[in-house]
């Protein structure tokens, strides 16, 4: 059994409250700098460090993700990078999905953490896969707007302020990328993380919007995916005020911090180590799903 | 003496420019007013979660691990006026997750005044998603 900290009375309230900012801080950071969003750390770490009950984990970092994607994401509508009616068509299969995934995780899953935890096994190892593997994909300008997309107008435009021009692009396979993003949401209500890590590839690779379109449509959604599950986990009683409040604040620090950066720091030379961490975490979390951690 | 129809295009290709927020498909102003509302729900979450973690380290409180549930939401007036440590907490985080619904329930009511049908069935949807949440929420 790990040495965890004690949240429950046995350490100072503000030492806690400190310990708890500091940590999603650098999830925050670390998530933000990577382009995966808090949760996919900020869970493994309330579980691993503070021996925080993974429901519990979940539903504070679901908050969490609630705050880092609104703060960002007030900026990129500012500046017309989001695309507002692809992003409110996801959010639909986002939505639902979000709001299933929650359900099956406070009612089938309520008394059976441990296949929570092993759930964030295969999901941790995909978005380690994801970051190592995935690629920009430049936008195709020849590719014309599928049925679907051509009926929801959902084609867009962004003033690309590093380059001085207009980027116009189609978007194609959007019945794909819908059910993409159902299967997100369910991920994020599930287990607590944004779902970014599987939108935004969908949304480039598959889809054809530029990258930068599709990081900041992803990071819209995501407020609204992850508040259909937070709202289950808050009316159900799983979100602890004490955990989720200062997890919210350091993860939205973090992130915004992270977010003045992200341009400047060096991420290829610093992916390896991450996607060590991802791993590393992802090891944890078996061990502790099986119960060779107690 | 050359038709003005027949002359050749001197101009090249023309210049891509921005598409304007109409033909968007977005209705005037819903990028302004969404953009607000996710700004302001977050500084009034952060400065009421602020102000309930300071009262947590003046007046204590129960200890961290307690779950939102105790606190009705009925009790939560009181409990700010009283400034209780643990409702001003609840208060933000209760504001934070319910700032997308927000933006949301604003986009339902911009695309309807703006006659986008479409647009306004399919965020009213959302809409009862996150509707269905509260409810699923409070009977489990």
């Amino acid at each position: 059994m790990l040495p965890y900290l004690d949240l429950s009375g046995g350490t100072q309230i503000l030492v806690a409250f400190a310990l708890l900012i500091l940590v999603s801080f650098a999830a925050g950071a670390l998530g933000t700098l990577l382009g995966l969003g808090g949760g996919l750390f900020m869970v493994p770490a309330l579980v691993l460090i503070f021996g925080v009950e993974i429901h519990i984990a979940i539903a504070a970092s679901l908050v969490s993700v609630i705050a880092t994607s609104c703060g960002a994401a007030s900026t990129f509508v500012e500046e017309g990078l989001t695309n507002l009616r692809i992003g409110m068509f996801l959010e639909i299969a986002t939505a639902i999905g979000g709001l299933v995934g929650a359900i099956v995780s406070v009612t089938i899953l309520a008394a059976h953490g441990e296949i929570l935890i092993l759930a964030f096994v295969p999901v941790v190892l995909l978005a380690a896969l994801a970051m190592y593997l995935t690629r920009r994909v430049d936008t195709r300008p020849d590719l014309p707007p599928d049925r679907l997309s051509a009926r929801f107008r959902l084609s867009g435009s962004y003033y690309d302020v590093r380059t001085g021009r207009d980027v116009d692009y189609h978007v194609t396979r959007s019945g794909t990328g819908l059910a993409l993003a159902g299967v997100s949401g369910a991920a994020s209500g599930l287990l607590g993380v944004g779902g970014g890590v599987f939108n935004v590839p969908a949304m480039n690779a598959l889809m054809n919007l530029p990258m930068r379109a599709a990081s900041a449509t992803s990071t819209f959604m995501i407020g609204v995916t992850a508040s259909a599950g937070a709202l289950i986990y808050l009316f159900a009683g799983d979100v602890y005020l004490g955990i989720a409040a200062p997890v919210s604040l350091g993860t939205l620090a973090g992130s915004l911090l992270a977010s003045r950066h992200q341009f400047r720091a060096p991420v290829h030379g610093l992916k390896a180590l991450f996607v060590g961490i991802l791993v590393l975490a992802a090891l944890l979390m078996l061990a502790r799903g099986v119960g060779w951690l107690g | 003496m050359a038709r003005v129809s027949e002359m050749p295009d001197d101009d090249g290709p023309a210049k891509p420019r921005s598409l304007r927020p109409e033909e968007r498909g977005v209705p005037q102003g819903l990028q302004g007013l969404v953009s607000r509302a996710l700004r302001g729900g977050t500084v009034l979450a952060v400065i009421l979660v602020i102000i309930g973690m300071i009262l947590v380290a003046f007046r204590g409180g129960p200890n961290l691990m307690t779950p939102s549930t105790t606190f009705s939401l009925v009790g939560l007036v009181s409990g700010v006026a009283h400034l209780a440590p643990f409702d001003f907490l609840l208060l933000g985080l209760l504001v934070l997750v319910l700032t997308p619904v927000s933006r949301v329930v604003i986009s339902v009511a911009l695309f309807s005044a703006s006659g986008d049908r479409q647009f306004m069935w399919l965020t009213i949807t959302v809409l009862t998603v996150l509707v269905l949440s509260v409810v699923v929420g409070v009977i489990a």
